[in-house]
């Protein structure tokens, strides 16, 4: 890289290279970035299907002061 | 005054004082039990009821490594290798914070989570995220390397052409690092503590209307599927 | 039209216990320690920031090039126009320009910030000094042709150990000797440090070595390297190396690959007035008819509270009427 000294402390994995990019059409996205966003539709999904914690006490507290 | 004389009573605040009014407002607003319920209505049952906190979580970290950060100057982070680490930190902080409010910001949607009079919890948390940009791209402008270089150079055209750049100077690096360390994590800060003030008086909202409420109240809808079928 | 009225009324249901101080506990702790794993795994990006010594000293006829611009009054900031000067119209929609509003609020010259107010600050060099009383004493018709001229000329030159050479013989005026010695000072670190802002001691603003460098050819080539470029790259939303960058930027990136914006003078006025009555909108949606009704119409909510509606409550199918107010 002309002119420039690339620092990296400690990292395990180097990612101080030229990204690699995604082409598609007038798409282009770097990889890193386009696994953030299939990430984040991932987790928003699990979210919402996974089954979350409490639902014994839930239905204890649904028992004891009735239905809305 | 010996440890068991009761103390005196202290006097019944006058009623034109503006600290018994502001005081009474605040406890009539919040009292105690709503500011920190200790509960979760039943309907508050699925994961991506974590990513407000979450949200907060990260900004926590977000502050605390920028202080680290302010602490030692901006240009600790270029010469030392704790220094760096902290700003590794505080890097991947903002995407984790970008990440979860997003996605925070996806379930408040989904969930229409603007109803029952919670219009101001919506419209405080869309400015917290557009607030958050640039006080995103102050930091990046602040970095004092090639990034910063590249982006401060690029930015300053969309902003002078909206008339922005007049008085925000993407290239002026003791401009931008002010507005980074202070003046807009002082408002994300203030916008997402009135964000989650709002929740707290307002409480979670509930799920979108059911029919079978109307049929309990004694009105019939004759649309409305029976009661635990058709979910 | 079907109207839904918000019809949500305070929840009288159950409450099951939910320990807020120890959710917000645990998530600070998990945010941290993701973060801290990431810095391990990853660690973070830090490519020097190029400098004007740099520049001249790798790319000489490129520095010469812009410097001779510079001089000349063609450059990119020497037309930019507000806030910088008033050499240019700045970018407009219709009547809109909010730059040529608000007026020069950093003015730049750039043939005597750039160029001759670093060449002022070498001394004792009899040589120079008349080339700069030749400059000034010109008439500007004359000065645009010679200008004009070397950067033609350069064009067939090339570089040689730091040095440009092989400039054709031309009616260039002073200007060969003002480079040169713009060039020299340039490669000894001397126009970084005569390019800042203020005259005192302590420097915070680098609007000006920025701009002149913004205007070559080593910021550019570098950002290609890295996909850095708004177009066609999206280059926006990238950080340095492999990492990700501001993937928030999407939408902001999106409009400069599509025309007509990509190819338009205007496109920087144009997006960001898309992206304020987007930015608007968001804020408003609870308001915006149609918008505020597709989480009803697509029930990603059935999923969300199974469980609620499981436990006694059935939601709406889709079309049902809409509840009474």
């Amino acid at each position: 890289m002309t002119g420039a000294a690339v620092a990296v402390m400690g990292a395990v994995f180097n990612l101080n290279h030229p990204a690699k990019v995604v082409h598609w059409h007038f798409f282009q996205m770097s990889v890193a970035n386009i696994l953030v966003i299939i990430l984040m539709f991932i987790v928003f999904f699990a979210a919402i299907l996974l089954p979350f914690p409490g639902a014994a006490a839930r239905r204890t507290a649904r028992g004891q002061g009735g239905a809305s | 005054m010996s440890a068991t004389e009761t103390p005196p009573a202290v006097p019944a605040g006058h009623p034109d004082s503006w600290t018994v009014k502001v005081r009474e407002a605040g406890v009539a607003a919040l009292p105690p039990d709503k500011l920190l319920p200790d509960g979760q209505p039943t309907y508050v049952a699925s994961w991506i009821y974590i990513f407000g906190v979450l949200s907060i979580a990260a900004l926590i970290v977000l502050i605390g490594t920028g202080m680290i950060l302010a602490l030692k100057g901006p240009s600790w982070w270029h010469d030392a290798s704790l220094g760096h680490f902290i700003n590794s930190i505080h890097l991947w902080a903002v995407e984790i914070f970008f990440f979860v409010m997003v996605v925070h910001l996806w379930g408040k949607y989904w969930m229409a989570a603007w109803r029952g009079g919670r219009i101001r919890v919506w419209v405080t948390g869309a400015i917290t995220f557009l607030i958050a940009i640039p006080c995103a791209l102050t930091g990046y402008v602040s970095q004092q390397n090639f990034d910063a270089q590249w982006i401060a150079t690029q930015a300053k055209d969309g902003l002078n052409a909206a008339g922005a750049g007049a008085f925000f100077n993407v290239t002026n690096f003791g401009q931008m690092y002010s507005y980074h360390i202070l003046l807009l994590p002082v408002a994300v800060s203030a916008l997402v503590a009135g964000h989650v003030l709002l929740v707290r008086r307002n409480g979670v909202v509930p799920p979108i209307e059911i029919a079978d409420k109307l049929a309990a109240a004694g009105k019939p809808d004759a649309a409305a599927p029976a009661a635990g079928a058709g979910s | 039209m079907k109207r839904y009225k918000d019809n949500t009324k305070p929840w009288k249901g159950p409450y099951a216990p939910y320990d807020l101080v120890k959710e917000a506990f645990i998530a600070v702790c998990a945010v941290a320690a993701f973060a801290i794993l990431l810095s391990i795994l990853f660690s973070s990006p830090d490519d020097h920031s190029s400098t004007i010594k740099q520049w001249s000293t790798q790319k000489p006829a490129d520095f010469v090039t812009s410097a001779t611009t510079q001089l000349g009054g063609t450059s990119g900031t020497a037309e930019y126009g507000p806030p910088y000067n008033n050499n240019g119209e700045g970018t407009h929609v219709a009547f809109i320009n909010p730059e040529k509003w608000i007026g020069v609020t950093h003015p730049i010259d750039t043939e005597k910030d750039f160029v001759l107010g670093p060449l002022e600050s070498i001394p004792q060099n009899p040589e120079l000094k008349a080339a700069v009383v030749t400059w000034k004493a010109a008439p500007e018709k004359t000065k645009k042709e010679w200008t004009a001229n070397y950067a033609k000329g350069l064009e067939k030159a090339s570089e040689s150990g730091g040095q440009v050479t092989g400039v054709p013989p031309g009616n260039y005026g002073p200007v060969p000797v003002l480079m040169e010695n713009l060039l020299k000072l340039a490669q000894s670190g001397g126009v970084d440090g005569a390019l800042n802002a203020s005259k005192q001691f302590f420097q915070t603003d680098y609007t000006k070595p920025l701009l002149f460098m913004a205007d070559g050819g080593l910021l550019e080539e570098r950002a290609h390297e890295q996909h850095l470029e708004g177009a066609p790259q999206w280059g926006m939303m990238n950080e340095t190396g492999s990492y990700p960058g501001q993937v928030w930027l999407w939408l902001y990136s999106f409009w400069y690959q599509i025309e007509p914006f990509k190819t338009n003078e205007n496109a920087d006025l144009e997006i960001m007035m898309i992206m304020g009555i987007l930015s608007l909108a968001f804020i408003c949606i609870p308001v915006i008819p149609g918008v505020r009704t597709i989480p009803r119409k697509i029930p990603i909510y059935k999923l969300i509270w199974r469980e609620h509606y499981a436990a006694g409550a059935a939601p709406p199918s889709p079309g049902s009427t809409p509840e009474a107010s």
